[in-house]
């Protein structure tokens, strides 16, 4: 009897003690991402409530440093490594780390182990958040390589959006502005740089056109993040072709605040600086 | 910014330049109020709100946002947020002298 009732004492201690033990990666993953959305939660209403001057700039300073997070999901996903948790770490790194070193080591990971993943979309989409020699790379092998249908719509989707947001102005600022090239230089490296001078804006924009033009035909009806793949690429589409640096700007025909009706093309003949602009 | 933006009006008379603006102010008497208290004497289009149908055709998501036309009405420069007067101006510069060339040369 004495030795029964030990025995059941001792089985849920071991079990607590077992859980403790072997915390699943998962758990450490979501314990990280919590406490990093608690502080968010904490600084976001600081600012709100701050009333001086004072009080705004003390409320900043409680901004969370994804930097010090950083570290500590790329550790887990290391310890881990082939596990959802080193997935959803890396993809937290690429989202969310400030510095260049992280988010290329995080995306380091993720081409070496997880382009062929059915769940890697999420992680592509972050990979655009960016302008970020390893992030190129990426998008292209989970595109070539993976099998899923749905992971292939959104690498498609994301590296026309990178070439179009990322690539592209970056290769533009580099040929107007010397104070641009030398900044990616120092944050992102020489050989980068170099690399992008390289690049034609003409077989940039081709490319991109090419991939929306896919993307809407080959995988128009994939969900992503709630939005059917065809529907985001168009919009997408219509800005590369109309309102990048090169094209023909759409012409715009409106009321001023006296309820005049004029266009953008009466200015044709004239340089035009249109400035979207709010007093808001 | 509207210092820099009455500055270069007034620098470019007489040049082929034009400073257009699209609004997204809702309400029209502050809208009116702001217009004459910062002295803007160039044009706006009336968008209504951020998400009035000329930004949303633009797909405008920050506020400035700026964009440069040559004389042919072609994109040559976009910027989110201002890029700094300096820029700007050199920007504009060489884009008007190329303008006034044309001009001169059509004669």
């Amino acid at each position: 009897m004495h030795r029964v009732v030990g025995l059941l004492l001792l089985l849920p201690a071991m079990a607590m003690a077992g859980d403790n033990a072997k915390k699943q990666p998962m758990d450490q993953y979501q314990a990280l991402v919590k406490q990093y959305n608690e502080q968010m939660d904490a600084f976001r209403e600081a600012v709100r409530s701050a009333k001086t001057p004072q009080q705004r700039q003390q409320a900043f300073l409680r901004q969370p440093k994804t930097d010090k997070f950083a570290p500590k999901f790329l550790s887990l996903a290391r310890k881990h490594p082939r596990t959802p948790a080193a997935r959803e770490s890396t993809t937290w790194v690429v989202g969310h780390a400030s510095s260049n070193k992280f988010r290329g080591q995080a995306l380091g990971i993720l081409r070496r182990d997880w382009i062929k993943d059915a769940k890697v979309g999420p992680a592509c989409m972050a990979a655009t958040d960016i302008l970020q020699p390893q992030a190129e790379p990426f998008l292209r092998a989970v595109l070539a390589k993976n099998p899923n249908h749905d992971a292939q719509a959104t690498a498609c989707l994301a590296l026309a959006n990178y070439l179009k947001d990322r690539v592209m102005p970056a290769v533009e600022n580099i040929k107007d502005r010397p104070a641009s090239a030398t900044r990616y230089a120092n944050e992102l490296g020489k050989g980068f740089v170099q690399r992008l001078r390289q690049l034609r804006p003409a077989k940039l924009d081709e490319e991109a056109d090419a991939l929306y033009e896919r993307a809407i035909r080959e995988y128009g009806d994939v969900e992503v993040n709630g939005q059917a793949v065809a529907s985001v690429a168009r919009p997408e589409l219509f800005e590369l072709r109309h309102l990048t640096i090169g094209k023909s700007a759409p012409d715009i025909t409106g009321e001023d605040i006296d309820g005049k009706t004029f266009k953008l093309s009466d200015y044709r003949g004239k340089v035009v600086l249109l400035d979207f602009w709010g007093n808001w | 910014m509207y210092p820099h933006e009455r500055s270069l009006v007034k620098k470019m008379q007489g040049r082929p330049f034009a400073l257009v603006g699209v609004n997204s102010d809702r309400d029209k008497q502050e809208l009116q109020e702001a217009l004459e208290k910062e002295h803007i004497t160039w044009r706006s289009f009336w968008d209504k709100s951020t998400g009035g149908p000329i930004a949303s055709t633009w797909r405008v998501h920050g506020w400035p946002t700026l964009y440069v036309l040559d004389a042919r009405g072609i994109i040559r420069y976009k910027w989110v947020g201002g890029p700094g007067e300096a820029v700007m101006d050199k920007a504009i510069e060489k884009l008007v002298k190329q303008a006034t060339v044309r001009r001169t040369a059509a004669r």
